[in-house]
Protein backbone atom coordinates (compact mmCIF):
# COMPACT_ATOMS: atom_id res chain seq x y z
CA UNK A 1 0.00 0.00 0.00
CA UNK A 2 2.72 2.38 1.02
CA UNK A 3 4.80 1.30 -1.96
CA UNK A 4 1.90 1.97 -4.31
CA UNK A 5 1.23 5.40 -2.88
CA UNK A 6 4.89 6.34 -3.03
CA UNK A 7 5.01 5.14 -6.62
CA UNK A 8 1.91 7.14 -7.51
CA UNK A 9 3.21 10.30 -5.91
CA UNK A 10 6.55 9.91 -7.69
CA UNK A 11 4.92 9.46 -11.10
CA UNK A 12 2.59 12.40 -10.55
CA UNK A 13 5.46 14.63 -9.42
CA UNK A 14 7.47 13.64 -12.47
CA UNK A 15 4.58 14.45 -14.82
CA UNK A 16 3.94 17.82 -13.19
CA UNK A 17 7.59 18.81 -13.22
CA UNK A 18 7.99 17.94 -16.90
CA UNK A 19 4.78 19.79 -17.79
CA UNK A 20 5.88 22.84 -15.80
CA UNK A 21 9.29 22.85 -17.44
CA UNK A 22 7.73 22.84 -20.88
CA UNK A 23 5.31 25.58 -19.82
CA UNK A 24 8.28 27.72 -18.81
CA UNK A 25 9.87 26.90 -22.16
CA UNK A 26 6.73 28.06 -23.99
CA UNK A 27 6.80 31.28 -22.01
CA UNK A 28 10.40 31.82 -22.99
CA UNK A 29 9.54 31.24 -26.66
CA UNK A 30 6.77 33.81 -26.40
CA UNK A 31 9.17 36.30 -24.85
CA UNK A 32 11.62 35.61 -27.67
CA UNK A 33 8.85 36.20 -30.23
CA UNK A 34 8.09 39.53 -28.54
CA UNK A 35 11.77 40.48 -28.62
CA UNK A 36 11.93 39.45 -32.30
CA UNK A 37 9.00 41.68 -33.13
CA UNK A 38 10.52 44.57 -31.20
CA UNK A 39 13.89 44.10 -32.90
CA UNK A 40 12.31 43.88 -36.35
CA UNK A 41 10.48 47.11 -35.62
CA UNK A 42 13.58 48.79 -34.22
CA UNK A 43 15.71 47.79 -37.21
CA UNK A 44 14.27 50.64 -39.24
CA UNK A 45 14.14 53.19 -36.44
CA UNK A 46 16.35 55.52 -38.36
CA UNK A 47 18.50 57.99 -36.53
CA UNK A 48 18.11 61.08 -38.70
CA UNK A 49 21.18 62.86 -37.38
CA UNK A 50 23.37 59.89 -38.31
CA UNK A 51 21.61 59.56 -41.68
CA UNK A 52 22.28 63.13 -42.67
CA UNK A 53 25.82 62.92 -41.38
CA UNK A 54 26.62 60.14 -43.87
CA UNK A 55 28.57 61.63 -46.77
CA UNK A 56 26.49 61.61 -49.93
CA UNK A 57 29.16 59.90 -51.99
CA UNK A 58 29.86 56.99 -49.64
CA UNK A 59 28.90 53.55 -51.06
CA UNK A 60 26.45 52.52 -48.36
CA UNK A 61 24.64 55.83 -48.09
CA UNK A 62 21.72 54.67 -50.23
CA UNK A 63 20.98 51.35 -48.56
CA UNK A 64 22.11 51.79 -45.00
CA UNK A 65 19.64 52.65 -42.25
CA UNK A 66 21.80 54.18 -39.53
CA UNK A 67 20.61 53.39 -36.01
CA UNK A 68 21.62 54.70 -32.65
CA UNK A 69 21.15 53.30 -29.16
CA UNK A 70 18.60 55.99 -28.43
CA UNK A 71 16.53 55.36 -31.56
CA UNK A 72 16.45 51.59 -30.93
CA UNK A 73 15.52 52.07 -27.29
CA UNK A 74 12.73 54.48 -28.22
CA UNK A 75 11.41 52.10 -30.88
CA UNK A 76 11.36 49.18 -28.43
CA UNK A 77 9.50 51.21 -25.81
CA UNK A 78 7.03 52.36 -28.44
CA UNK A 79 6.54 48.78 -29.65
CA UNK A 80 5.86 47.50 -26.14
CA UNK A 81 3.50 50.40 -25.46
CA UNK A 82 1.54 49.84 -28.67
CA UNK A 83 1.27 46.07 -28.20
CA UNK A 84 -2.09 44.76 -27.05
CA UNK A 85 -2.23 44.83 -23.23
CA UNK A 86 -2.91 41.10 -23.08
CA UNK A 87 0.35 40.35 -24.84
CA UNK A 88 2.52 42.44 -22.55
CA UNK A 89 0.63 41.68 -19.35
CA UNK A 90 1.27 37.99 -19.91
CA UNK A 91 4.82 38.47 -18.68
CA UNK A 92 5.62 39.17 -15.10
CA UNK A 93 8.17 41.93 -14.53
CA UNK A 94 8.79 42.51 -18.22
CA UNK A 95 11.75 44.79 -18.67
CA UNK A 96 14.05 46.01 -21.40
CA UNK A 97 17.55 45.08 -20.29
CA UNK A 98 21.10 45.56 -21.45
CA UNK A 99 22.30 45.11 -24.13
CA UNK A 100 19.64 46.99 -26.04
CA UNK A 101 20.76 49.28 -28.77
CA UNK A 102 22.96 48.86 -31.75
CA UNK A 103 26.41 47.31 -31.63
CA UNK A 104 27.49 48.37 -35.14
CA UNK A 105 25.14 51.15 -36.18
CA UNK A 106 22.99 49.04 -38.50
CA UNK A 107 21.83 46.12 -36.37
CA UNK A 108 19.12 46.50 -33.74
CA UNK A 109 19.69 44.42 -30.66
CA UNK A 110 16.90 43.97 -28.14
CA UNK A 111 17.12 42.20 -24.80
CA UNK A 112 14.03 41.52 -22.72
CA UNK A 113 13.84 39.96 -19.29
CA UNK A 114 10.82 38.56 -17.49
CA UNK A 115 9.98 36.18 -14.69
CA UNK A 116 8.22 32.90 -15.34
CA UNK A 117 6.37 30.84 -12.79
CA UNK A 118 5.58 27.20 -13.45
CA UNK A 119 1.79 27.02 -13.52
CA UNK A 120 1.35 23.52 -12.14
CA UNK A 121 3.74 23.23 -9.22
CA UNK A 122 4.21 26.70 -7.77
CA UNK A 123 5.12 25.21 -4.40
CA UNK A 124 8.07 23.40 -5.94
CA UNK A 125 9.63 26.79 -6.48
CA UNK A 126 9.35 27.94 -2.88
CA UNK A 127 13.14 27.83 -2.43
CA UNK A 128 13.46 30.13 -5.43
CA UNK A 129 10.49 32.33 -4.75
CA UNK A 130 11.47 34.93 -7.35
CA UNK A 131 10.50 32.49 -10.12
CA UNK A 132 12.56 31.58 -13.13
CA UNK A 133 14.35 34.50 -14.74
CA UNK A 134 13.95 34.58 -18.50
CA UNK A 135 16.32 36.58 -20.65
CA UNK A 136 16.23 36.72 -24.41
CA UNK A 137 18.23 38.70 -26.94
CA UNK A 138 17.15 39.21 -30.49
CA UNK A 139 18.83 41.04 -33.33
CA UNK A 140 17.44 42.37 -36.58
CA UNK A 141 18.76 44.35 -39.48
CA UNK A 142 16.96 46.41 -42.06
CA UNK A 143 17.55 44.86 -45.46
CA UNK B 1 31.21 -42.25 25.13
CA UNK B 2 29.20 -45.27 24.02
CA UNK B 3 25.73 -45.16 22.40
CA UNK B 4 26.10 -41.59 21.14
CA UNK B 5 23.90 -40.18 23.84
CA UNK B 6 24.96 -37.27 25.89
CA UNK B 7 24.14 -37.52 29.45
CA UNK B 8 22.62 -34.41 30.89
CA UNK B 9 23.77 -33.91 34.40
CA UNK B 10 20.91 -33.37 36.79
CA UNK B 11 20.49 -29.73 37.70
CA UNK B 12 22.37 -28.84 40.75
CA UNK B 13 20.55 -27.78 43.82
CA UNK B 14 21.72 -24.21 43.40
CA UNK B 15 20.46 -24.05 39.84
CA UNK B 16 17.10 -25.41 40.88
CA UNK B 17 16.83 -22.74 43.52
CA UNK B 18 17.75 -20.02 41.00
CA UNK B 19 15.21 -21.20 38.46
CA UNK B 20 12.53 -21.43 41.08
CA UNK B 21 13.25 -17.96 42.29
CA UNK B 22 13.14 -16.69 38.75
CA UNK B 23 9.75 -18.24 38.14
CA UNK B 24 8.39 -17.03 41.39
CA UNK B 25 9.68 -13.49 41.67
CA UNK B 26 11.19 -12.91 38.23
CA UNK B 27 11.98 -9.66 36.52
CA UNK B 28 8.84 -7.62 36.15
CA UNK B 29 8.07 -4.93 33.61
CA UNK B 30 4.75 -3.21 33.11
CA UNK B 31 3.02 -5.74 35.27
CA UNK B 32 4.26 -8.63 33.16
CA UNK B 33 6.69 -11.31 34.02
CA UNK B 34 9.53 -12.11 31.69
CA UNK B 35 7.93 -15.14 29.98
CA UNK B 36 4.74 -13.19 29.33
CA UNK B 37 6.68 -10.29 27.82
CA UNK B 38 8.68 -12.62 25.61
CA UNK B 39 5.45 -14.17 24.32
CA UNK B 40 4.00 -10.77 23.52
CA UNK B 41 7.16 -9.67 21.72
CA UNK B 42 7.29 -12.92 19.75
CA UNK B 43 3.67 -12.50 18.75
CA UNK B 44 4.29 -8.92 17.70
CA UNK B 45 7.32 -9.80 15.64
CA UNK B 46 5.44 -12.63 14.04
CA UNK B 47 7.97 -15.25 14.97
CA UNK B 48 6.68 -18.56 16.08
CA UNK B 49 3.08 -19.48 16.51
CA UNK B 50 1.56 -22.02 14.18
CA UNK B 51 -1.58 -19.95 13.54
CA UNK B 52 0.49 -16.95 12.64
CA UNK B 53 2.55 -18.98 10.21
CA UNK B 54 -0.58 -20.39 8.58
CA UNK B 55 -2.00 -16.86 8.17
CA UNK B 56 1.25 -15.74 6.57
CA UNK B 57 0.99 -18.54 4.07
CA UNK B 58 -2.57 -17.61 3.23
CA UNK B 59 -1.59 -14.00 2.57
CA UNK B 60 1.54 -14.73 0.62
CA UNK B 61 1.46 -12.95 -2.77
CA UNK B 62 -1.35 -10.59 -1.86
CA UNK B 63 1.08 -7.67 -1.55
CA UNK B 64 2.11 -8.10 -5.17
CA UNK B 65 -1.51 -8.29 -6.33
CA UNK B 66 -2.36 -5.22 -4.27
CA UNK B 67 0.58 -3.32 -5.71
CA UNK B 68 -0.36 -4.19 -9.28
CA UNK B 69 -4.05 -3.46 -8.75
CA UNK B 70 -3.51 -0.14 -7.05
CA UNK B 71 -0.85 0.84 -9.57
CA UNK B 72 -3.25 0.24 -12.43
CA UNK B 73 -5.93 2.19 -10.62
CA UNK B 74 -3.54 5.11 -10.04
CA UNK B 75 -1.95 4.83 -13.44
CA UNK B 76 -5.15 5.32 -15.42
CA UNK B 77 -5.73 8.93 -14.29
CA UNK B 78 -2.02 9.71 -14.52
CA UNK B 79 -1.87 8.44 -18.11
CA UNK B 80 -4.96 10.49 -18.93
CA UNK B 81 -3.32 13.54 -17.37
CA UNK B 82 -0.20 12.96 -19.46
CA UNK B 83 -2.26 12.63 -22.65
CA UNK B 84 -4.22 15.81 -21.93
CA UNK B 85 -1.18 17.84 -20.92
CA UNK B 86 0.75 16.67 -23.98
CA UNK B 87 -2.12 17.66 -26.25
CA UNK B 88 -2.53 21.10 -24.68
CA UNK B 89 1.19 21.79 -24.61
CA UNK B 90 1.55 20.73 -28.24
CA UNK B 91 -1.25 23.09 -29.19
CA UNK B 92 0.37 25.89 -27.19
CA UNK B 93 3.68 25.32 -28.98
CA UNK B 94 1.91 25.25 -32.33
CA UNK B 95 -0.09 28.42 -31.62
CA UNK B 96 3.01 30.28 -30.50
CA UNK B 97 4.97 29.30 -33.59
CA UNK B 98 2.02 29.91 -35.87
CA UNK B 99 1.43 33.47 -34.59
CA UNK B 100 5.07 34.33 -34.99
CA UNK B 101 5.42 32.92 -38.50
CA UNK B 102 2.12 34.43 -39.62
CA UNK B 103 3.29 37.84 -38.39
CA UNK B 104 6.57 37.59 -40.25
CA UNK B 105 4.90 36.48 -43.46
CA UNK B 106 2.42 39.34 -43.25
CA UNK B 107 5.12 41.93 -42.63
CA UNK B 108 6.96 41.10 -45.84
CA UNK B 109 4.01 40.16 -48.03
CA UNK B 110 3.42 41.80 -51.39
CA UNK B 111 -0.25 42.35 -50.68
CA UNK B 112 -2.61 41.76 -47.80
CA UNK B 113 -4.38 38.90 -49.60
CA UNK B 114 -1.16 37.12 -50.45
CA UNK B 115 0.15 37.64 -46.94
CA UNK B 116 -3.05 36.41 -45.35
CA UNK B 117 -3.20 33.25 -47.44
CA UNK B 118 0.48 32.51 -46.71
CA UNK B 119 -0.16 33.14 -43.02
CA UNK B 120 -3.13 30.78 -43.04
CA UNK B 121 -0.99 28.11 -44.63
CA UNK B 122 1.72 28.72 -42.01
CA UNK B 123 -0.83 28.29 -39.23
CA UNK B 124 -2.06 25.00 -40.67
CA UNK B 125 1.51 23.82 -41.09
CA UNK B 126 2.47 24.73 -37.53
CA UNK B 127 -0.46 22.79 -36.10
CA UNK B 128 0.13 19.88 -38.46
CA UNK B 129 3.68 19.65 -37.14
CA UNK B 130 2.22 18.96 -33.71
CA UNK B 131 -0.26 16.43 -35.03
CA UNK B 132 -3.28 18.70 -34.79
CA UNK B 133 -5.77 19.44 -37.53
CA UNK B 134 -6.77 23.09 -37.57
CA UNK B 135 -8.44 25.21 -40.21
CA UNK B 136 -6.14 28.17 -40.88
CA UNK B 137 -8.92 30.60 -41.86
CA UNK B 138 -10.76 29.82 -38.65
CA UNK B 139 -7.78 29.96 -36.33
CA UNK B 140 -6.09 33.08 -37.68
CA UNK B 141 -7.33 36.58 -37.01
CA UNK B 142 -5.56 39.59 -38.43
CA UNK B 143 -6.43 43.02 -37.11
CA UNK B 144 -5.04 46.18 -38.62
CA UNK B 145 -4.70 49.51 -36.92
CA UNK B 146 -5.35 51.56 -40.02
CA UNK B 147 -6.09 51.58 -43.72
CA UNK B 148 -4.30 50.31 -45.76
CA UNK B 149 -3.42 47.44 -43.51
CA UNK B 150 0.20 47.04 -44.57
CA UNK B 151 1.07 50.74 -44.49
CA UNK B 152 4.74 51.51 -43.79
CA UNK B 153 5.41 51.43 -40.09
CA UNK B 154 1.95 50.09 -39.29
CA UNK B 155 1.42 47.46 -36.63
CA UNK B 156 -0.56 44.37 -37.42
CA UNK B 157 -1.87 42.19 -34.60
CA UNK B 158 -2.00 38.49 -35.42
CA UNK B 159 -4.07 36.26 -33.20
CA UNK B 160 -4.10 32.50 -33.43
CA UNK B 161 -6.70 30.63 -31.44
CA UNK B 162 -7.58 26.97 -31.47
CA UNK B 163 -9.37 24.62 -29.15
CA UNK B 164 -7.98 21.28 -28.15
CA UNK B 165 -10.44 18.46 -27.59
CA UNK B 166 -9.82 16.42 -24.47
CA UNK B 167 -8.65 12.97 -25.46
CA UNK B 168 -10.95 9.94 -25.30
CA UNK B 169 -14.10 11.92 -24.56
CA UNK B 170 -17.07 10.38 -26.40
CA UNK B 171 -19.15 12.64 -28.61
CA UNK B 172 -22.30 12.62 -26.53
CA UNK B 173 -20.35 13.80 -23.48
CA UNK B 174 -18.54 16.44 -25.52
CA UNK B 175 -21.89 17.75 -26.75
CA UNK B 176 -23.26 18.08 -23.25
CA UNK B 177 -20.31 19.61 -21.42
CA UNK B 178 -17.43 21.70 -22.77
CA UNK B 179 -14.63 19.20 -23.35
CA UNK B 180 -12.12 21.45 -25.10
CA UNK B 181 -9.27 23.63 -23.92
CA UNK B 182 -8.84 26.95 -25.75
CA UNK B 183 -5.31 27.89 -26.75
CA UNK B 184 -4.39 31.35 -28.03
CA UNK B 185 -1.27 33.21 -29.05
CA UNK B 186 -0.83 36.83 -30.07
CA UNK B 187 1.95 38.45 -32.00
CA UNK B 188 2.44 42.03 -33.04
CA UNK B 189 4.31 42.59 -36.23
CA UNK B 190 5.57 45.88 -37.54
CA UNK B 191 5.51 46.55 -41.26
CA UNK B 192 8.88 47.88 -42.43
CA UNK B 193 9.02 51.65 -42.52
CA UNK B 194 10.77 52.04 -45.85
CA UNK B 195 8.42 50.43 -48.31
CA UNK B 196 5.34 51.29 -50.29
CA UNK B 197 1.87 50.99 -48.88
CA UNK B 198 0.14 47.84 -50.12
Amino acid sequence: MLLTLAFGVLVLALVLVVASASAVHIERKRLLALADGAAADAADAIDLAAYYATPAGSPDAATRVPLSDASVEAAVQEYLRASPPALVAEFERLRVAEPTGTPDGTTAQVTLTATARPPLVPWALLPWSDGVALRVTSTARAG
Amino acid sequence: MSGGTTSVPPPSAAARVRAGRGRRAGWRWAGMTTPGLVAVVRARLGVGGAERRRADEAERGSAVVEFLGMSLLLLVPVVYLVLTLAQVQAAAFAAEGAAREAGRLLARAESLEAGASAARFAVELAFEDQGLDVDGAEALRISCAGEPCLAPGARVVVEVSASVDLPLVPDFVADAVPAAVPVTATHVTAVPQFREAR
